[in-house]
C-alpha cells in the first residue's frame, strides 16, 4: 500500500521533471524562431512592394557581384561565395590541426605539459576578438605580405583573402580544440585496451579508434568553429579590405564577408542601408544551415566507413 | 610502408600539429603580453576610468619661500609644488603634482563648486593633475596656465612663480582605472551564466535522455544548432527590441547590465547545451540501467547519476561561456551602451573590459597598447575563474566509472 | 632519439608538402588576376559609405564614383594604420591624426598645407564641422535640466575656457569671438546650485568624443558636479536620439553630435539649440616612403575615381 502510493508520487515527479526538462528545450530552441522572425521582419521589408525607401530587386540582391553603399547597389551573391570560402578554408587548414593537437594533448604528452598546454587553449578561447584583429593587423598582415613579395605579387598592405582564413583559422582553433579534448577524454577505455591487445600499435589505436570514436565531439566543435568563422565579423573586417565587387579567388587579393559587410559602418546608417543588413542577416543564416547540413552529413558518412 | 614508418609518421604530424598549435597561440601571448605589460600596474585595476574634476581656491593665497632638495621636477619656491610631465596611458600629456612642500598653500585647498562640497576642503595629493591655472601675475594682472594652454611643467611652474595671488585651479584626480569596467565585466558573467546555465544543462538533459527521434524533437534540436551560427551583432540587435521590455520591470530604463546579461545568456545556450550534450553521451548506459534497476525513479538516476558523471562536460561548457561572455563585444555595444560606468549597478548602464577595449580600438586615435593591457587583465580573470571552477567542480565530480 | 627523429623527419615531410601547392597556387590565379596586384598601383583607401570623414573628402575634390577597387576601413586609426603599412597606398584622415606613430604623412591640399591657421581662414578646403543638436525647448525631462544643457553649449562655443579645453582636446577653434566664461556665468544662474542629480546624456558621433569628453569634463566642477553619460555610436545616431525615432526610447538623449552638417533629412529646426563648436580637417595621407608632399583635388578626384594609377603620374 505504502510503496503503491510512492510510486504513484515518483511517477508524478518523474512526469513533472519530464516536462520541466522538455519546456526547457523549446524555451531554447523558441529563441531562434524569435531572432527568425525579428530578422526576417526587418530584412524582408526592402523587397516588398511600397517600401519607405524605394523597393529592391530581390533576383539582383541574391545572385548581384556588385555590393555598394554609395550608388545604392546591394548584390550579395559574391558576397556569399566569398563567406564560404574564408569559413570553409579556415576550417580545413584548423581542423586536422586542432583535432591532433586534442589528440597530442590528452593522449601523448606528458602530464604535466598536457594541462599546461589546456590551460593555453582554454585561455584563448576567451582573448576578445578584437584584440584578435589586432594581431592579425599587426602580425599576420605583415607575414601575408612577405609571402605575397616572395610571389612577386604586392597586397594592399597585407589585407587579403589569406589573411582572413589565417585569422579565423587561428580564432576557432581553441573552439575545436577544447571540445575535440573534451570528447577524446570521453572515449571508452575498454575500447582502446581491445585495440592495443588486438596488436594495433599505439598510434594506430589512436587514429582509427579514438578519433573515430570521439568523432562525435569533434564535429560538433567543428560545427561550433565553423559557426565562430562564419559569426565573426569586428576582426575579420579588420584585415578583409570589404572589396566592392567580387567574388575574390585570389589568396592575395582583398575580400568581403556578409558579416564585415553587415558590420560596415552600422553605426552611422538609417533606412534602407540599415534595414538592408537584416536581409543580408537571413542570407547569413541560410548559409549556416548549409553548411551545418553539410557537415552532419560528413559526420554520418565518416561514421559509416569505420 | 612497413607498420612503424607509418606510425612515425602519423605520429611527427600529430606531433607538428601539438607544436603549431602552440606556436599560434604563443604567438599571440607573447604579442599581447610585450605591448601591454607596460601599462599595466595596480593604479590601472585600483582607479577609477573618470576623474573627479576639481575647481579649488587656496586659502592661504600669498606666495613664500620654499625649497625641495629631493624634488626631479620643477618646483615652484614661492607656492612649494612640484610639477612633472606624464604621459597617461591615452597617450595624453598631462602635468602631475610631484611633491607638496609642507606648508604649503596648495596643501589647504577649498572647492569652489557649488553644492554640498563648497567650501570644503579637497584631499589634493600626488599624482593628481593640473588642468588650468587662473591668476594675477606679478604686474597685478588676471592670467591663465596649465595644461589647456598647452603648457608643460616647466612652464606651469614659470606662471606660478610669477604669481602673486591664485584666482582658481582646476585639478583633475587620476583615472584611467578598469576597476568599474572590471566588475560591471563579473556582473555580467554571474547573470548570464545564473539564466543560462539552468536551461542549458535541463535541454540537453531533455535533448539526450528523454528525446526519442520524432520530428519535434529533430525541430529542436536544429533550432538550438542555428543559433551558434547567427552573428553576435544580430543578438545585439534582437536583444534591443525583444529583451528591453523584460529589463523594464527591473527598473532599466536604457542600456543595462541586465540587458546584456539576458543577451549573452542566449548566446550561450548552444554552446553549454552542447558541452553537456557531449558530457551526457558518454555517460555509459549500464550505469543509468543500474541505477534504474536498483528502484530510482528517472527524475533520481539523471540528478544523482547522471548529472554528477557529466560534470566535467558542465565545466567545459561553463568555461567556454566564461570566455564568450569575457570576450563578447558586437552584442553588448547595442544593449550594454558604451559609456564606462564607475560605479556600475545591474539595471544600468555600463561597459565589460572588451567593450571598454572596442571603444578604444574604435576611437579616432586607436589605443594598441591599452587594449593588449587590458586584454592581459582578461586573460588574468579568465585564468582566475578557471581554477575556482575547476577546484569546485573538483568537489562536486563523482566519478562512478 | 626515435622520438626525435620523427618529429625532424615529418617536418621536412610537411615542409616539402606545404611548399609544393604554395607555389602552385598563386602562380595560377596570379594569372587571371586584374592589373590591381602589380607593383607600383597606387591602393586607394576609403571609410566606409556612412563615415563622415569620407563625406568631407568625397565633397571637397568633387568624387562622383569611387573606383570599384577600393579598399575600405574601419576607422580613422585602421586607416593610418593601413596606410602606414602600404608603400602604394593613399588614404584621407583627420588632422589630429598622430601622422607619425602610423608611419603615414600628410600631403598639402592644392598647395595649402593643412594647420589650424589654414583651416580657421578658410584656405584649407577639406574640412567637416562638429555640430550639435538638442531636444526640442520643453521636452528636457525637467526645466533645470534644459538650463543646465543651455549653460554647457554657451560653455562649449562661446566661452575662452571652453574653447581652450576644445583646442587642447584636437578640435579647432576661433578664440578670438571668446568671451571669459565668468561674464557668460551671470546669464546662467542654474551652474550657481548643486546639479548633482542631474544627468546629461549625449549621443551622436565619434568623432567629437575627445573633445566633448574634455569640455563635459571641465565643466563639472563650473556648474555644480552635475553627471553626465555619453553614449557616442556615429553620426547617423546624433540626429535620432535627440529629435528623430529614438527620442523616446532606449537610447534618447539631450544633445547630439554630428561630424557633418545636419542633412535635409535631419530638420533641427525643433530643437532647443544647434549650431557647430569645433572644426575639424581632413588630411590626405600617404605612406612616408612615397615622395609625393602636395596634391591638387583634381589629382584626388583621378585617382579616387580611378583613372590615374600610378603615383609617378601625380603632378
Amino acid at each position: 500500500m505504502i510503496n503503491a502510493s510512492k510510486e504513484k508520487k515518483n511517477k508524478i515527479i518523474d512526469n513533472i521533471f519530464k516536462f520541466f526538462f522538455l519546456a526547457m528545450a523549446i524555451l531554447s530552441s523558441s529563441f531562434i524562431v524569435i531572432l527568425v522572425l525579428f530578422i526576417f521582419m526587418k530584412g524582408i521589408s526592402p523587397f516588398l512592394p511600397g517600401y519607405e525607401f524605394g523597393q529592391v530587386d530581390i533576383i539582383s540582391f541574391l545572385f548581384g557581384t556588385t555590393y555598394r553603399q554609395d550608388q545604392g547597389i546591394y548584390g550579395v551573391g559574391f558576397i556569399v561565395i566569398n563567406t564560404l570560402i574564408s569559413a570553409f578554408a579556415s576550417l580545413l587548414l584548423s581542423f586536422p590541426i586542432s583535432v591532433l593537437c586534442a589528440l597530442f594533448i590528452v593522449k601523448i604528452a606528458p602530464k604535466k605539459l598536457s594541462s599546461i598546454m589546456k590551460s593555453v587553449v582554454e585561455l584563448l578561447a576567451s582573448v576578445p576578438s578584437i584584440v584578435y584583429g589586432v594581431f592579425a593587423s599587426g602580425v599576420i598582415v605583415v607575414f601575408v605580405k612577405w609571402l605575397a613579395s616572395l610571389f612577386g605579387v604586392t597586397t594592399a598592405g597585407g589585407s587579403s583573402l589569406l589573411a582572413v582564413i589565417i585569422l579565423l583559422a587561428i580564432m576557432i582553433f581553441p573552439t575545436i580544440t577544447s571540445m575535440s579534448i573534451t570528447a577524446i577524454q570521453a572515449v571508452d577505455k575498454d575500447l582502446e585496451h581491445a585495440s592495443l591487445a588486438l596488436g594495433a600499435t599505439k598510434t594506430q589505436t589512436n587514429f582509427k579508434v579514438v578519433l573515430t570514436s570521439a568523432k562525435s565531439g569533434i564535429f560538433a566543435g567543428a560545427i561550433l568553429g565553423i559557426g565562430r568563422a562564419f559569426g565573426e565579423a569586428t576582426a575579420v573586417s579588420m584585415v578583409a579590405g570589404n572589396k566592392l565587387f567580387g567574388p575574390t579567388f585570389n589568396l592575395f587579393d582583398i575580400t568581403r564577408t556578409l558579416t564585415s559587410t553587415m558590420l560596415a559602418g552600422l553605426k552611422e546608417t538609417s533606412g534602407l542601408d540599415y534595414d538592408i543588413r537584416f536581409s543580408v542577416g537571413i542570407v547569413l543564416l541560410f548559409v549556416i544551415f548549409f553548411s551545418n547540413w553539410l557537415l552532419n552529413l560528413l559526420k554520418d558518412r565518416i561514421g559509416k566507413n569505420s | 610502408m612497413s607498420r612503424e614508418v607509418k606510425d612515425n609518421i602519423l605520429n611527427g604530424i600529430t606531433y607538428l600539429c601539438a607544436f603549431l598549435g602552440v606556436l599560434f597561440l604563443g604567438s599571440i601571448l607573447v604579442y599581447v603580453v610585450t605591448n601591454g605589460i607596460k601599462l599595466i600596474n595596480f593604479d590601472l585595476l585600483k582607479n577609477d576610468y573618470w576623474s573627479q574634476n576639481y575647481l579649488v581656491a587656496v586659502t592661504d593665497n600669498e606666495p613664500k619661500e620654499f625649497t625641495c632638495d629631493s624634488c626631479n621636477g620643477y618646483f615652484s619656491t614661492k607656492w612649494g609644488v612640484s610639477f612633472t610631465d606624464e604621459v597617461t596611458s591615452h597617450k595624453e600629456s598631462v602635468i602631475t603634482i610631484e611633491y607638496i612642500a609642507p606648508g604649503s598653500p596648495f596643501e589647504n585647498l577649498t572647492s569652489l563648486t557649488a553644492g554640498d562640497l563648497y567650501g570644503t576642503q579637497i584631499p589634493v595629493d600626488e599624482g593628481y593633475t593640473i588642468e588650468k591655472l587662473d591668476y594675477i601675475d606679478s604686474e597685478g594682472n588676471a592670467a591663465i596656465g596649465g595644461k589647456i594652454l598647452k603648457q608643460d611643467a616647466k612652464a606651469l611652474q614659470e606662471s606660478l612663480d610669477d604669481a602673486s595671488e591664485i584666482t582658481s585651479i582646476y585639478i583633475q584626480s587620476p583615472g584611467e582605472g578598469i576597476r568599474g569596467s572590471l566588475i560591471a565585466t563579473l556582473y555580467l558573467i554571474l547573470i548570464s551564466l545564473v539564466i543560462s546555465l539552468p536551461i542549458g544543462i535541463a535541454s540537453a538533459i531533455y535533448l539526450n535522455e528523454y528525446a526519442d527521434k520524432s520530428r519535434i524533437n529533430r525541430l529542436i534540436r536544429q533550432g538550438i544548432e542555428t543559433l551558434t551560427g547567427v552573428p553576435s551583432i544580430v543578438y545585439g540587435l534582437m536583444g534591443v527590441s525583444v529583451l528591453f521590455p523584460v529589463t523594464t520591470v527591473f527598473g532599466a530604463t536604457g542600456t543595462s547590465i541586465l540587458l546584456g546579461g539576458l543577451t549573452m545568456a542566449i548566446i550561450l545556450l548552444p554552446t553549454i547545451i552542447r558541452s553537456v550534450e557531449e558530457a551526457l553521451i558518454v555517460v555509459p548506459q549500464s550505469l543509468r540501467d543500474a541505477s534504474l534497476s536498483l528502484g530510482a525513479t528517472k527524475s533520481q538516476t539523471i540528478f544523482k547519476v547522471v548529472l554528477p558523471c557529466c560534470m566535467n562536460g558542465i565545466l567545459t561548457g561553463v568555461l567556454l561561456s566564461i570566455g564568450r561572455v569575457i570576450g563578447e563585444s558586437a552584442a553588448l555595444i547595442y544593449t550594454m551602451g558604451t559609456f564606462i560606468s564607475d560605479n556600475p549597478v545591474v539595471n544600468g548602464p555600463a561597459t565589460s573590459l572588451s567593450l571598454m577595449i572596442w571603444s578604444f580600438m574604435s576611437a579616432e586615435q586607436p589605443n594598441f597598447e591599452l587594449a593588449c593591457a587590458i586584454s592581459i587583465i582578461i586573460l588574468a580573470v579568465v585564468l582566475v575563474l578557471n581554477i575556482i571552477v575547476k577546484i569546485v567542480g573538483k568537489k562536486l565530480s563523482k566519478n562512478f566509472v | 632519439m626515435k622520438k626525435i627523429l620523427c618529429v625532424l623527419f615529418s617536418l621536412m615531410l610537411l615542409a616539402g608538402c606545404s611548399s609544393a601547392p604554395a607555389t602552385e597556387a598563386p602562380a595560377s590565379s596570379e594569372a587571371a588576376q586584374e592589373p590591381t596586384t602589380e607593383t607600383s598601383t597606387i591602393n586607394v583607401y576609403t571609410r566606409d559609405a556612412t563615415s563622415g570623414t569620407r563625406e568631407a573628402f568625397e565633397n571637397a575634390i568633387g568624387l562622383e564614383e569611387l573606383t570599384a577597387t577600393a579598399i575600405e576601413v574601419s576607422s580613422n586609426g585602421d586607416m593610418a594604420t593601413k596606410v602606414g603599412a602600404d608603400e602604394n597606398g593613399i588614404g584621407y584622415a583627420s588632422l589630429s591624426t598622430d601622422f607619425e606613430a602610423n608611419n603615414v604623412k600628410p600631403l598639402s591640399f592644392e598647395g595649402v598645407a593643412p594647420s589650424e591657421e589654414t583651416v580657421l581662414d578658410g584656405s584649407y578646403a577639406m574640412q567637416r564641422p562638429f555640430a550639435f543638436v538638442t531636444r526640442a525647448a520643453g521636452d528636457f525631462e525637467s526645466d533645470e535640466k534644459e538650463q543646465l544643457v543651455a549653460a554647457f553649449l554657451d560653455y562649449l562655443c562661446n566661452s575662452t575656457e571652453g574653447m581652450l579645453v576644445v583646442q587642447s582636446a584636437g578640435g579647432i577653434v576661433n578664440l578670438d569671438e571668446s568671451t571669459p566664461w565668468a561674464e557668460l556665468a551671470e546669464n546662467h544662474p542654474i551652474v550657481n546650485q548643486d546639479n548633482s542629480a542631474i544627468t546629461i546624456s549625449t549621443c551622436g558621433s565619434t568623432s567629437v568624443e575627445g573633445t566633448l569628453s574634455a569640455a563635459l569634463e571641465s565643466f563639472v566642477p563650473l556648474a555644480g558636479n552635475f553627471q553626465f553619460v555619453m553614449n557616442q555610436t556615429g553620426s547617423g545616431d546624433g540626429y535620432k536620439r535627440v529629435l528623430g525615432e529614438e527620442s523616446t526610447g532606449v537610447n534618447a538623449a539631450d544633445i547630439g553630435f554630428a561630424s557633418r552638417n545636419f542633412n535635409e533629412d535631419e530638420d533641427v529646426s525643433g530643437a532647443m539649440s544647434s549650431g557647430t563648436y569645433a572644426i575639424d580637417a581632413v588630411v590626405a595621407i600617404v605612406n612616408t616612403a612615397n615622395t609625393l608632399t602636395d596634391i591638387s583635388a583634381d589629382s584626388l578626384n583621378q585617382i579616387y575615381s580611378g583613372t590615374l594609377t600610378d603615383f609617378s603620374a601625380v603632378k
